[in-house]
Protein backbone atom coordinates (compact mmCIF):
# COMPACT_ATOMS: atom_id res chain seq x y z
CA UNK A 1 0.00 0.00 0.00
CA UNK A 2 1.60 3.21 -1.35
CA UNK A 3 0.60 6.38 0.63
CA UNK A 4 1.48 8.11 -2.49
CA UNK A 5 -0.75 7.49 -5.28
CA UNK A 6 0.29 7.77 -8.90
CA UNK A 7 -1.43 9.79 -11.11
CA UNK A 8 -0.73 8.44 -14.80
CA UNK A 9 1.76 10.78 -16.75
CA UNK A 10 -1.17 11.63 -18.93
CA UNK A 11 -3.81 13.02 -16.75
CA UNK A 12 -0.94 14.84 -14.43
CA UNK A 13 -0.81 19.11 -15.39
CA UNK A 14 2.00 20.07 -12.60
CA UNK A 15 4.79 17.74 -10.98
CA UNK A 16 5.78 19.15 -7.64
CA UNK A 17 9.14 17.68 -7.11
CA UNK A 18 10.85 17.55 -3.59
CA UNK A 19 9.28 20.94 -2.39
CA UNK A 20 10.64 23.00 0.22
CA UNK A 21 9.92 26.72 1.36
CA UNK A 22 11.96 28.52 4.24
CA UNK A 23 10.99 31.89 5.73
CA UNK A 24 14.27 32.96 6.82
CA UNK A 25 15.48 30.09 9.22
CA UNK A 26 12.15 28.36 9.02
CA UNK A 27 11.17 25.34 6.96
CA UNK A 28 7.96 26.28 6.21
CA UNK A 29 7.53 22.98 4.26
CA UNK A 30 9.87 20.37 3.09
CA UNK A 31 10.15 17.90 0.61
CA UNK A 32 6.92 17.60 -1.39
CA UNK A 33 6.37 15.57 -3.97
CA UNK A 34 2.99 14.68 -5.73
CA UNK A 35 1.36 15.18 -9.19
CA UNK A 36 -1.61 17.76 -9.74
CA UNK A 37 -4.03 15.94 -12.31
CA UNK A 38 -5.31 18.07 -15.09
CA UNK A 39 -8.89 19.04 -14.91
CA UNK A 40 -9.59 17.76 -11.49
CA UNK A 41 -9.82 19.18 -7.98
CA UNK A 42 -6.97 19.08 -5.43
CA UNK A 43 -7.45 19.17 -2.02
CA UNK A 44 -4.99 20.43 0.53
CA UNK A 45 -6.18 19.27 4.52
CA UNK A 46 -4.39 19.10 7.74
CA UNK A 47 -4.37 21.11 10.82
CA UNK A 48 -3.75 24.81 11.20
CA UNK A 49 0.14 25.36 10.59
CA UNK A 50 0.40 21.98 8.73
CA UNK A 51 1.68 24.48 5.97
CA UNK A 52 -0.97 24.09 3.06
CA UNK A 53 -1.77 27.69 2.40
CA UNK A 54 1.85 28.02 2.55
CA UNK A 55 2.58 25.01 -0.48
CA UNK A 56 -0.61 26.17 -2.32
CA UNK A 57 1.06 30.02 -2.39
CA UNK A 58 4.21 28.58 -4.17
CA UNK A 59 2.37 27.50 -7.21
CA UNK A 60 1.66 31.53 -8.09
CA UNK A 61 5.20 32.41 -6.38
CA UNK A 62 3.06 34.90 -4.19
CA UNK A 63 5.54 34.29 -1.24
CA UNK A 64 7.90 36.09 -3.51
CA UNK A 65 5.86 39.49 -2.40
CA UNK A 66 7.64 39.13 1.15
CA UNK A 67 11.60 39.34 1.19
CA UNK A 68 13.60 36.66 2.95
CA UNK A 69 11.31 33.59 1.19
CA UNK A 70 13.50 30.58 -0.14
CA UNK A 71 11.92 27.81 -2.49
CA UNK A 72 13.56 24.59 -2.99
CA UNK A 73 12.85 22.23 -5.31
CA UNK A 74 10.77 22.08 -8.56
CA UNK A 75 6.90 22.56 -9.63
CA UNK A 76 6.65 21.76 -13.40
CA UNK A 77 3.68 22.69 -15.14
CA UNK A 78 3.77 21.76 -19.04
CA UNK A 79 7.17 21.31 -19.34
CA UNK A 80 8.42 24.63 -17.73
CA UNK A 81 9.95 25.04 -13.96
CA UNK A 82 7.30 27.60 -12.03
CA UNK A 83 10.19 29.09 -9.56
CA UNK A 84 12.62 29.31 -12.39
CA UNK A 85 14.22 33.07 -12.24
CA UNK A 86 12.81 33.25 -15.94
CA UNK A 87 9.43 33.24 -14.64
CA UNK A 88 7.04 36.29 -15.80
CA UNK A 89 5.18 36.87 -12.45
CA UNK A 90 2.45 38.89 -14.01
CA UNK A 91 1.76 36.14 -16.36
CA UNK A 92 1.81 33.30 -14.44
CA UNK A 93 -0.61 34.64 -11.65
CA UNK A 94 -2.80 35.10 -14.45
CA UNK A 95 -2.34 31.46 -15.45
CA UNK A 96 -2.54 30.62 -12.15
CA UNK A 97 -5.46 32.31 -10.32
CA UNK A 98 -6.19 32.55 -7.12
CA UNK A 99 -9.35 33.47 -4.74
CA UNK A 100 -9.01 34.06 -1.08
CA UNK A 101 -11.36 33.78 1.96
CA UNK A 102 -12.62 36.74 2.02
CA UNK A 103 -13.62 38.12 -0.89
CA UNK A 104 -11.94 41.04 -3.03
CA UNK A 105 -13.72 42.41 -5.09
CA UNK A 106 -12.06 46.02 -6.30
CA UNK A 107 -13.61 49.06 -5.02
CA UNK A 108 -15.33 49.57 -8.97
CA UNK A 109 -18.37 48.21 -10.68
CA UNK A 110 -19.37 44.76 -11.41
CA UNK A 111 -18.58 44.94 -14.73
CA UNK A 112 -14.76 46.68 -14.21
CA UNK A 113 -14.15 44.16 -12.17
CA UNK A 114 -14.03 41.77 -14.97
CA UNK A 115 -12.61 43.89 -17.36
CA UNK A 116 -9.51 44.99 -15.27
CA UNK A 117 -7.34 41.49 -16.01
CA UNK A 118 -8.82 41.69 -19.40
CA UNK A 119 -7.36 44.99 -20.41
CA UNK A 120 -4.37 44.17 -18.27
CA UNK A 121 -3.98 41.78 -20.86
CA UNK A 122 -4.36 44.39 -23.86
CA UNK A 123 -7.92 43.85 -24.83
CA UNK A 124 -9.40 47.04 -24.76
CA UNK A 125 -12.12 46.72 -27.38
CA UNK A 126 -15.79 47.16 -25.70
CA UNK A 127 -17.71 44.33 -27.39
CA UNK A 128 -14.72 41.78 -26.54
CA UNK A 129 -14.64 42.96 -22.98
CA UNK A 130 -18.69 43.02 -22.65
CA UNK A 131 -18.56 39.35 -24.41
CA UNK A 132 -15.73 37.94 -22.37
CA UNK A 133 -17.05 39.36 -18.75
CA UNK A 134 -20.63 37.59 -19.70
CA UNK A 135 -18.83 34.26 -20.21
CA UNK A 136 -17.03 34.70 -17.50
CA UNK A 137 -19.82 35.56 -15.01
CA UNK A 138 -22.12 32.67 -16.34
CA UNK A 139 -19.00 30.27 -15.51
CA UNK A 140 -19.19 31.72 -12.16
CA UNK A 141 -22.99 31.27 -12.20
CA UNK A 142 -23.76 34.25 -10.98
CA UNK A 143 -24.80 36.06 -14.38
CA UNK A 144 -28.47 35.79 -13.56
CA UNK A 145 -28.09 37.73 -10.53
CA UNK A 146 -25.86 40.49 -11.87
CA UNK A 147 -27.00 41.09 -15.65
CA UNK A 148 -29.32 43.92 -14.26
CA UNK A 149 -26.75 45.89 -11.90
CA UNK A 150 -22.63 45.69 -14.00
CA UNK A 151 -22.58 49.17 -13.57
CA UNK A 152 -22.96 48.77 -10.03
CA UNK A 153 -20.64 49.06 -7.19
CA UNK A 154 -19.14 45.17 -6.57
CA UNK A 155 -19.41 45.78 -2.62
CA UNK A 156 -23.15 46.41 -2.53
CA UNK A 157 -23.16 41.93 -4.08
CA UNK A 158 -23.77 39.96 -0.78
CA UNK A 159 -20.45 37.67 0.31
CA UNK A 160 -21.26 34.65 -1.73
CA UNK A 161 -22.06 36.77 -4.77
CA UNK A 162 -18.69 38.98 -4.01
CA UNK A 163 -16.75 35.27 -3.40
CA UNK A 164 -18.44 34.24 -7.04
CA UNK A 165 -17.30 37.55 -8.50
CA UNK A 166 -13.99 37.46 -7.73
CA UNK A 167 -13.90 33.58 -9.55
CA UNK A 168 -15.89 35.32 -12.46
CA UNK A 169 -12.30 37.56 -12.21
CA UNK A 170 -9.71 34.86 -12.10
CA UNK A 171 -11.94 33.16 -14.62
CA UNK A 172 -12.24 35.84 -17.16
CA UNK A 173 -8.35 35.88 -18.20
CA UNK A 174 -8.98 31.73 -19.07
CA UNK A 175 -6.38 30.65 -16.09
CA UNK A 176 -5.04 27.26 -16.34
CA UNK A 177 -5.19 26.65 -12.70
CA UNK A 178 -7.40 28.09 -10.13
CA UNK A 179 -6.25 28.01 -6.06
CA UNK A 180 -8.96 28.24 -3.74
CA UNK A 181 -7.59 29.63 -0.11
CA UNK A 182 -10.53 28.42 2.30
CA UNK A 183 -12.74 30.12 -0.57
CA UNK A 184 -16.04 29.47 2.03
CA UNK A 185 -15.09 30.05 5.35
CA UNK A 186 -16.42 33.11 5.61
CA UNK A 187 -19.84 32.24 4.32
CA UNK A 188 -23.21 31.29 4.61
CA UNK A 189 -24.19 27.80 3.56
CA UNK A 190 -26.17 28.84 1.05
CA UNK A 191 -23.38 30.56 -0.31
CA UNK A 192 -21.06 27.81 0.41
CA UNK A 193 -23.35 25.32 -1.56
CA UNK A 194 -23.39 27.59 -3.88
CA UNK A 195 -19.25 28.17 -4.53
CA UNK A 196 -19.21 24.47 -3.78
CA UNK A 197 -21.30 23.16 -6.77
CA UNK A 198 -19.11 25.86 -9.14
CA UNK A 199 -15.70 24.50 -8.21
CA UNK A 200 -17.13 21.16 -9.33
CA UNK A 201 -18.40 22.21 -12.41
CA UNK A 202 -15.14 24.71 -12.95
CA UNK A 203 -12.69 20.85 -13.35
CA UNK A 204 -14.18 21.09 -17.02
CA UNK A 205 -12.42 23.57 -17.82
CA UNK A 206 -9.61 24.46 -15.06
CA UNK A 207 -7.28 22.75 -13.28
CA UNK A 208 -8.38 23.09 -8.78
CA UNK A 209 -6.39 22.99 -5.92
CA UNK A 210 -8.23 23.94 -2.84
CA UNK A 211 -7.28 24.37 0.90
CA UNK A 212 -10.08 23.85 3.31
CA UNK A 213 -10.51 23.60 7.24
CA UNK A 214 -13.68 21.86 6.35
CA UNK A 215 -13.22 18.12 5.67
CA UNK A 216 -16.56 17.52 4.32
CA UNK A 217 -16.05 20.26 2.06
CA UNK A 218 -12.58 17.96 0.52
CA UNK A 219 -14.66 15.04 0.27
CA UNK A 220 -17.32 16.19 -1.21
CA UNK A 221 -15.74 18.61 -3.98
CA UNK A 222 -12.07 16.92 -4.25
CA UNK A 223 -11.04 14.41 -6.79
CA UNK A 224 -7.53 14.03 -4.52
CA UNK A 225 -6.83 14.72 -1.39
CA UNK A 226 -3.84 15.67 0.19
CA UNK A 227 -2.81 15.76 3.98
CA UNK A 228 0.03 17.80 5.24
CA UNK A 229 1.17 17.57 8.77
CA UNK A 230 4.10 19.94 10.16
CA UNK A 231 5.36 20.79 6.93
CA UNK A 232 5.44 17.25 5.38
CA UNK A 233 2.63 15.68 3.13
CA UNK A 234 2.05 12.72 5.00
CA UNK A 235 -0.39 11.32 2.42
CA UNK A 236 -1.67 11.86 -1.32
CA UNK A 237 -4.57 9.71 -2.82
CA UNK A 238 -8.20 9.68 -4.11
CA UNK A 239 -10.44 11.85 -2.27
CA UNK A 240 -12.57 8.22 -1.57
CA UNK A 241 -9.61 6.48 -0.01
CA UNK A 242 -8.37 9.11 2.06
CA UNK A 243 -11.97 9.72 3.61
CA UNK A 244 -13.35 6.06 3.89
CA UNK A 245 -9.99 4.06 4.30
CA UNK A 246 -6.57 5.77 4.26
CA UNK A 247 -2.98 4.06 4.37
CA UNK A 248 -1.55 6.26 6.83
CA UNK A 249 -2.40 6.22 10.37
CA UNK A 250 -2.03 9.82 10.77
CA UNK A 251 -4.36 10.53 8.26
CA UNK A 252 -7.02 8.03 9.64
CA UNK A 253 -6.21 9.92 12.79
CA UNK A 254 -6.95 13.58 11.50
CA UNK A 255 -9.95 12.55 9.56
CA UNK A 256 -11.43 11.06 12.59
CA UNK A 257 -11.08 13.82 14.16
CA UNK A 258 -9.01 11.82 17.09
CA UNK A 259 -5.90 14.11 16.20
CA UNK A 260 -2.90 15.32 18.95
CA UNK B 1 -14.61 14.95 20.56
CA UNK B 2 -15.07 13.65 24.10
CA UNK B 3 -18.32 13.22 23.42
CA UNK B 4 -17.77 11.68 20.02
CA UNK B 5 -16.13 8.87 21.83
CA UNK B 6 -18.72 8.81 24.53
CA UNK B 7 -21.32 8.29 21.50
CA UNK B 8 -18.95 5.23 19.90
CA UNK B 9 -18.84 3.72 23.32
CA UNK B 10 -22.64 3.83 24.11
CA UNK B 11 -23.21 2.15 20.77
CA UNK B 12 -20.46 -0.57 21.34
CA UNK B 13 -22.44 -1.57 24.54
CA UNK B 14 -25.85 -1.56 23.32
CA UNK B 15 -24.35 -3.67 20.67
CA UNK B 16 -22.80 -5.95 22.74
CA UNK B 17 -26.12 -6.16 24.75
CA UNK B 18 -28.07 -7.02 21.70
CA UNK B 19 -25.90 -9.77 20.75
CA UNK B 20 -25.98 -11.15 24.65
CA UNK B 21 -29.78 -11.48 23.90
CA UNK B 22 -29.88 -12.72 20.84
CA UNK B 23 -27.39 -15.82 21.49
CA UNK B 24 -29.15 -16.34 24.90
CA UNK B 25 -31.97 -16.93 22.64
CA UNK B 26 -30.43 -19.25 20.14
CA UNK B 27 -28.72 -21.28 23.27
CA UNK B 28 -32.77 -21.27 25.04
CA UNK B 29 -34.30 -22.09 22.01
CA UNK B 30 -32.36 -25.00 21.76
CA UNK B 31 -32.84 -26.09 25.24
CA UNK B 32 -36.41 -25.72 25.17
CA UNK B 33 -36.20 -28.30 22.04
CA UNK B 34 -34.33 -30.97 24.00
CA UNK B 35 -35.67 -30.23 27.60
CA UNK B 36 -39.08 -30.30 26.33
CA UNK B 37 -39.80 -26.63 27.87
CA UNK B 38 -42.86 -25.09 26.73
CA UNK B 39 -42.36 -22.04 29.45
CA UNK B 40 -39.01 -21.48 28.07
CA UNK B 41 -40.28 -21.67 24.29
CA UNK B 42 -42.54 -18.99 25.15
CA UNK B 43 -40.19 -16.87 27.28
CA UNK B 44 -37.79 -17.15 24.25
CA UNK B 45 -41.14 -15.64 22.08
CA UNK B 46 -41.62 -13.00 24.21
CA UNK B 47 -38.19 -12.27 24.23
CA UNK B 48 -38.30 -10.87 20.38
CA UNK B 49 -40.05 -7.62 21.21
CA UNK B 50 -37.03 -6.38 23.27
CA UNK B 51 -34.44 -7.34 20.28
CA UNK B 52 -36.87 -5.37 18.13
CA UNK B 53 -36.77 -2.28 20.26
CA UNK B 54 -32.96 -2.61 20.48
CA UNK B 55 -32.68 -2.87 16.39
CA UNK B 56 -34.46 0.45 16.26
CA UNK B 57 -33.17 1.90 19.12
CA UNK B 58 -28.95 1.15 17.59
CA UNK B 59 -30.38 2.66 14.16
CA UNK B 60 -31.53 5.45 15.42
CA UNK B 61 -28.06 6.12 17.19
CA UNK B 62 -26.16 5.16 14.27
CA UNK B 63 -28.39 7.49 12.34
CA UNK B 64 -27.52 10.39 14.92
CA UNK B 65 -24.11 9.90 14.60
CA UNK B 66 -24.01 10.33 11.17
CA UNK B 67 -25.87 13.04 11.05
CA UNK B 68 -24.26 14.87 13.76
CA UNK B 69 -20.23 13.84 13.85
CA UNK B 70 -20.13 12.82 9.72
CA UNK B 71 -17.80 9.98 10.83
CA UNK B 72 -14.59 9.08 8.34
CA UNK B 73 -12.72 6.03 7.82
CA UNK B 74 -12.32 3.33 10.22
CA UNK B 75 -15.68 4.99 12.66
CA UNK B 76 -17.64 5.79 9.04
CA UNK B 77 -17.01 1.86 8.74
CA UNK B 78 -17.36 1.21 12.31
CA UNK B 79 -20.99 2.44 11.79
CA UNK B 80 -21.91 1.17 9.10
CA UNK B 81 -20.95 -2.48 10.28
CA UNK B 82 -23.10 -1.81 13.08
CA UNK B 83 -25.83 -0.67 11.07
CA UNK B 84 -25.79 -3.97 8.91
CA UNK B 85 -25.10 -6.51 12.11
CA UNK B 86 -28.33 -5.41 14.11
CA UNK B 87 -30.01 -6.43 11.13
CA UNK B 88 -28.31 -10.08 10.96
CA UNK B 89 -28.91 -10.16 14.58
CA UNK B 90 -32.47 -9.41 14.61
CA UNK B 91 -33.17 -11.76 11.36
CA UNK B 92 -31.52 -14.39 14.01
CA UNK B 93 -34.01 -13.53 17.05
CA UNK B 94 -37.04 -14.25 14.19
CA UNK B 95 -35.26 -17.83 13.53
CA UNK B 96 -35.31 -18.46 17.55
CA UNK B 97 -38.92 -17.93 17.52
CA UNK B 98 -39.61 -19.62 14.75
CA UNK B 99 -37.82 -22.81 16.10
CA UNK B 100 -39.60 -22.17 19.50
CA UNK B 101 -43.01 -22.08 17.40
CA UNK B 102 -41.92 -25.77 16.10
CA UNK B 103 -40.52 -26.58 19.74
CA UNK B 104 -44.49 -25.92 20.98
CA UNK B 105 -45.61 -28.03 18.62
CA UNK B 106 -42.98 -30.89 19.16
CA UNK B 107 -43.71 -30.86 22.75
CA UNK B 108 -47.28 -31.93 22.23
CA UNK B 109 -45.99 -35.07 20.53
CA UNK B 110 -43.35 -37.95 21.61
CA UNK B 111 -40.28 -37.28 20.56
CA UNK B 112 -39.39 -38.67 17.43
CA UNK B 113 -35.77 -39.59 17.81
CA UNK B 114 -33.07 -38.59 20.53
CA UNK B 115 -31.38 -35.03 19.99
CA UNK B 116 -28.02 -35.58 19.51
CA UNK B 117 -26.40 -33.86 16.64
CA UNK B 118 -29.42 -30.80 16.87
CA UNK B 119 -27.84 -29.37 20.36
CA UNK B 120 -24.46 -29.52 18.62
CA UNK B 121 -25.45 -27.76 15.93
CA UNK B 122 -27.45 -25.43 18.65
CA UNK B 123 -24.30 -24.86 20.71
CA UNK B 124 -22.43 -24.27 17.63
CA UNK B 125 -24.72 -21.51 16.29
CA UNK B 126 -25.15 -19.93 19.83
CA UNK B 127 -21.25 -19.71 20.13
CA UNK B 128 -21.19 -18.15 16.45
CA UNK B 129 -23.48 -15.35 17.19
CA UNK B 130 -21.03 -14.78 20.73
CA UNK B 131 -18.08 -14.81 18.62
CA UNK B 132 -19.13 -12.97 15.80
CA UNK B 133 -20.32 -9.94 18.00
CA UNK B 134 -16.95 -10.19 20.01
CA UNK B 135 -15.47 -10.12 16.43
CA UNK B 136 -16.57 -6.85 15.69
CA UNK B 137 -16.26 -5.19 19.39
CA UNK B 138 -12.81 -6.30 18.98
CA UNK B 139 -11.93 -4.96 15.68
CA UNK B 140 -10.34 -8.71 14.72
CA UNK B 141 -10.70 -9.63 11.10
CA UNK B 142 -8.53 -12.72 11.93
CA UNK B 143 -11.26 -14.07 14.53
CA UNK B 144 -14.23 -12.89 11.63
CA UNK B 145 -12.08 -15.20 9.00
CA UNK B 146 -12.23 -17.76 11.11
CA UNK B 147 -16.34 -17.93 11.88
CA UNK B 148 -16.67 -18.05 8.35
CA UNK B 149 -14.83 -21.19 8.21
CA UNK B 150 -16.81 -22.38 11.12
CA UNK B 151 -19.93 -22.38 9.41
CA UNK B 152 -19.13 -25.08 7.08
CA UNK B 153 -19.39 -27.36 10.19
CA UNK B 154 -23.05 -26.34 10.84
CA UNK B 155 -23.47 -26.51 7.29
CA UNK B 156 -22.15 -30.31 7.42
CA UNK B 157 -24.51 -31.23 10.53
CA UNK B 158 -27.76 -29.98 8.94
CA UNK B 159 -27.50 -32.08 6.15
CA UNK B 160 -26.63 -35.10 8.24
CA UNK B 161 -29.86 -34.29 10.34
CA UNK B 162 -31.98 -33.93 7.26
CA UNK B 163 -30.92 -36.95 5.61
CA UNK B 164 -31.07 -38.72 9.54
CA UNK B 165 -34.73 -37.21 9.23
CA UNK B 166 -35.86 -38.51 5.94
CA UNK B 167 -34.83 -41.83 6.70
CA UNK B 168 -37.20 -41.28 9.95
CA UNK B 169 -39.68 -40.27 7.91
CA UNK B 170 -39.58 -43.52 5.37
CA UNK B 171 -40.13 -45.44 8.29
CA UNK B 172 -42.60 -44.00 9.52
CA UNK B 173 -45.18 -41.47 7.79
CA UNK B 174 -47.46 -41.07 10.79
CA UNK B 175 -44.47 -38.89 12.60
CA UNK B 176 -44.50 -36.39 9.46
CA UNK B 177 -45.47 -33.24 11.34
CA UNK B 178 -42.80 -34.16 14.11
CA UNK B 179 -40.32 -34.52 11.51
CA UNK B 180 -40.93 -31.78 9.37
CA UNK B 181 -40.83 -29.90 12.24
CA UNK B 182 -37.61 -30.71 13.17
CA UNK B 183 -36.16 -30.42 9.54
CA UNK B 184 -37.56 -26.55 10.05
CA UNK B 185 -35.83 -26.76 13.61
CA UNK B 186 -32.65 -27.52 11.67
CA UNK B 187 -32.79 -25.33 9.02
CA UNK B 188 -33.56 -22.49 11.35
CA UNK B 189 -30.04 -23.30 13.39
CA UNK B 190 -28.30 -23.19 9.58
CA UNK B 191 -29.68 -19.98 8.42
CA UNK B 192 -28.89 -18.40 12.12
CA UNK B 193 -25.15 -19.47 11.46
CA UNK B 194 -25.19 -18.07 8.29
CA UNK B 195 -25.77 -14.68 9.91
CA UNK B 196 -23.05 -14.87 11.82
CA UNK B 197 -20.68 -15.21 8.68
CA UNK B 198 -22.67 -12.00 7.49
CA UNK B 199 -21.87 -10.72 10.48
CA UNK B 200 -18.30 -11.42 10.21
CA UNK B 201 -17.89 -10.45 6.55
CA UNK B 202 -19.11 -7.10 7.82
CA UNK B 203 -16.30 -7.10 10.88
CA UNK B 204 -13.84 -7.62 7.89
CA UNK B 205 -15.11 -5.04 5.96
CA UNK B 206 -15.22 -2.93 9.14
CA UNK B 207 -11.01 -3.60 10.06
CA UNK B 208 -9.91 -4.09 6.24
CA UNK B 209 -11.93 -1.28 4.15
CA UNK B 210 -12.05 -4.79 1.80
CA UNK B 211 -16.08 -5.88 0.47
CA UNK B 212 -15.92 -9.35 0.94
CA UNK B 213 -19.47 -10.98 0.63
CA UNK B 214 -19.23 -12.27 -2.66
CA UNK B 215 -15.19 -13.28 -2.70
CA UNK B 216 -14.44 -16.78 -1.95
CA UNK B 217 -13.18 -17.38 1.66
CA UNK B 218 -9.38 -18.56 0.11
CA UNK B 219 -8.97 -15.70 -1.75
CA UNK B 220 -9.78 -13.50 1.30
CA UNK B 221 -7.78 -15.38 2.76
CA UNK B 222 -5.04 -15.14 1.06
CA UNK B 223 -5.10 -11.61 0.66
CA UNK B 224 -5.21 -10.92 4.38
CA UNK B 225 -1.62 -13.30 4.69
CA UNK B 226 0.00 -11.16 2.02
CA UNK B 227 -1.54 -7.60 3.87
CA UNK B 228 0.23 -9.21 7.06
Amino acid sequence: MSKNIKIPAEEVLIQVQDLGLSYGSVRAIKNITMDVARNAVTALIGPSGCGKTTFLRCFNRMHDLYPGNHYEGRIIMEGQDLLGNDVDLTELRAGIGMVFQKPTPFPMTVFDNIAYGLKLKGILNRTELTDRAEMALKHAALWDEVKDRLKSGASGLSGGQQQRLVIARALAVEPKVILFDEPTSALDPISTSKIEELIFQLKKEVTVIIVTHNMQQAARISDYTAFMYVGELIEFNETDVIFTNPNVKLTEEYVTGRFG
Amino acid sequence: MRHQETEYTDLRSRIAEMGNAVSRMVSDSVRSLVERDDEMAKDVIGRDDAIDRMDVEIDEHCLRIFALYEPKAIDLRFIIAATRIIVDLERIGDHCVDICKEVLKLNKVPPVKPYIDLPRMGELAAKMVVDSVNSYLEKDSNGALELIRRDDEVDHLNNQILRELVTYLVEDLRKNQAIFSLMLVAKGLERIADYTTNIAENVYFMVSGNIIRHTPLKETEDEAHTDN
